[in-house]
């Protein structure tokens, strides 16, 4: 297991695929940097951890995340098929369970890598001007909020991993679900947002002040969507068992499923 | 090894792969042979538990192939597909596989490097598989499939893209580990190739089970079939006038527009024999010689009239 995992790891991060995610991970860095050379133009004072928890909201829970677990996470094993490398996997003496198991950890590591060193570089430019107490004072926010987008990411990775088992045009559907599903139900005040990854996301994030969000469409709808708030433990069995079931389902169509080799 | 197929069909929607095929595979080397399309790939893909056959069974030692992992310790894959994944080496390519064997390091990289070395690939094993010939490619497949030293050896066209040096390096390594007792299973479209490595036989058209048995059968067959060949040279009338002489010639087709002649002959030997020194005699400048049923397809034809 070990093995696969680590494979599956070296091979991730030599492909294009992962460069470009990288590339794309640092959007939000561009962000932050617009703000700060706009904050020093116009010699206003920039609310360094204010902004950063709403770029975590706005950017990086609703649509980094999201989108770059749609993007690795389809080609768990749709890669392999399209690749026409799983043969090689199939016809070694390892359960599918592990193949899938060890490839959807790996996934899930390279997209909290990319994350992680996006936030990172982001929180170190908005606070690098308040000097190193004002770097030190949220750096637990920095870590909060790594770890609720890195447990988001063991539940986005599977279920997109799950979708790229199970039919052809993963990424399409994978991108429908992420900002169709995610980014407006979510914010629906019905129960139906129970449905969502990212509503127990969310509750799981340090809280921001939500009238003063400045886009993004889950921010805006945010403003009129009121209820109560879910406990931490809640979220966290919540998210849990949806990792759990999506996983389960991946491994079950590896054992169901054939995969036809395209003729090359 | 003994390996048990019993009334296996595989259907895709309304498409059929293969059509109730029965045989059983012993210890040696057998030969499966068919045209391109007539379900080599998809019984070989049964055969190692890619495909879930839609109906009867596939049985290693009595145990069914379908998700059953445990049996792979035992079975070695080259599949048809020239893919890898393109960022390994070749020996990392055989290492990792090795590892997913379950062996230990030392275990895996001892195994990579004597595979490598059966193949003729060491020189070139620390360079990617990307940057590698379809021939190379071919060799580090095969060694992935016999490193773990298997009991039973699936190949999928395994000389197709290996020059001359490499198709003799394969043959004599599958007649070897046939000689050895191991299963060994390759598929072919060329009748010549399998011809060198085994007398044993599954001839396969359309997905069914033609025939099973010695090659030589196949080949009378073929021999005594009537061939086609096609010449094309500006002379057509002096080489026409040459060959209806000789009673081999069953039929003499024209085609002037493109200076085309096409003969059927019951003994292609002696047609091929007599040709150079017809052409050389008469001053006959050919453009081109080729035989539009020389492939297997038209026996299969034949056969199944």
């Amino acid at each position: 297991m070990r093995f696969l995992f680590l494979f599956f790891i070296r091979n991730a991060v030599r492909s294009r695929r992962v460069v470009w995610m990288t590339v794309l991970g640092l959007v939000p860095v561009a962000i932050a940097v617009v703000r700060v050379l706009a904050a020093n133009l116009l010699g206003t004072n920039v609310d360094a951890s204010g902004f950063f928890l709403r770029l975590t909201s706005s950017l990086y829970l609703h649509i980094l995340l999201p989108l770059l677990s749609a993007l690795i996470g389809t080609g768990i094993v749709a890669e392999e098929v399209e690749d026409r490398t799983l043969p090689y996997l199939l016809s070694r003496p390892i359960p599918k369970r592990r193949i899938v198991v060890s490839k959807s950890l790996s996934a899930c590591l390279i997209v909290c890598m990319i994350i992680f060193l996006s936030l990172v570089v982001s929180y170190t430019l908005l606070t690098a001007g308040g000097g190193i107490r004002s770097y030190l004072s949220n750096l637990g926010s920095l870590f909060h909020i790594t770890a609720v987008l890195c447990l988001g990411s063991l539940v986005y990775v599977p279920f997109f991993g799950m979708l790229g088992a199970a039919i052809k045009r993963p990424v399409l559907v994978g991108l429908l679900f992420a900002f169709g599903w995610e980014n407006i139900v979510a914010n629906f005040p019905s129960k139906i947002r129970l449905f969502t990854v990212v509503y127990y996301l969310k509750e799981l994030l340090p809280q921001t002040d939500t009238t003063t969000m400045g886009g993004g469409i889950g921010d805006i709808l945010d403003y009129f969507a009121s209820g109560a708030a879910l406990s931490p433990v809640v979220a966290v069995a919540a998210l849990s068992a949806m990792f759990v079931v999506f996983s389960g389902i991946t491994v079950s169509f590896l054992y169901l499923k054939e995969y036809r080799m395209e003729q090359g | 090894m003994k390996i048990e197929v019993d009334k296996l069909s595989k259907w895709y929607g309304q498409v059929i792969g293969v059509n109730n095929c029965t045989f059983t595979l012993k210890p040696g080397v057998t030969g499966f042979l068919g045209p391109n399309g007539a379900g080599k790939t998809t019984i070989l893909r049964l055969l190692t538990g890619q495909l879930k056959p839609s109906k009867g069974s596939v049985t290693i030692e009595g145990e069914p192939v379908w998700n059953n992992h445990r049996l792979f310790r035992a079975i070695g894959y080259c599949p048809e597909h020239d893919a890898f994944w393109q960022y390994l080496t070749g020996w990392d390519f055989v290492y990792s596989l090795m590892r997913m064997h379950g062996y230990s390091k030392g275990e895996s990289a001892a195994r990579a490097e004597r595979a490598i070395g059966t193949v003729d690939m060491m020189s070139d094993r620390s360079k990617r598989i990307g940057s590698y010939s379809k021939g190379m490619r071919q060799r580090i497949k095969l060694a992935q499939a016999i490193a773990h030293d298997p009991q039973v050896l699936f190949l999928d066209e395994p000389l197709n893209g290996m020059d001359p040096v490499g198709r003799r390096m394969a043959i004599d390594l599958i007649k070897q580990m046939g000689g050895e007792g191991r299963t060994v299973v390759v598929s072919s479209h060329i009748l010549h190739e399998v011809e060198e490595m085994t007398d044993t036989i599954l001839l396969l058209n359309h997905g069914r089970l033609l025939a099973e048995g010695n090659i030589y059968e196949i080949r009378r067959l073929i021999d005594t079939h009537p061939l086609q060949v096609t010449v094309q040279c500006e002379e057509i009338d002096v080489l026409m006038s040459k060959l209806v002489a000789y009673d081999d010639v069953q039929s003499v087709q024209f085609d002037r527009q493109r200076n085309r002649l096409t003969v059927e002959t019951i003994r292609p030997d002696e047609f091929f024999d007599r040709l150079p020194d017809i052409v050389l005699e008469n001053k006959i400048h050919v453009e081109s010689l080729w035989s539009p049923d020389e492939n297997l397809e038209a026996v299969f034809d034949y056969l199944v009239r």
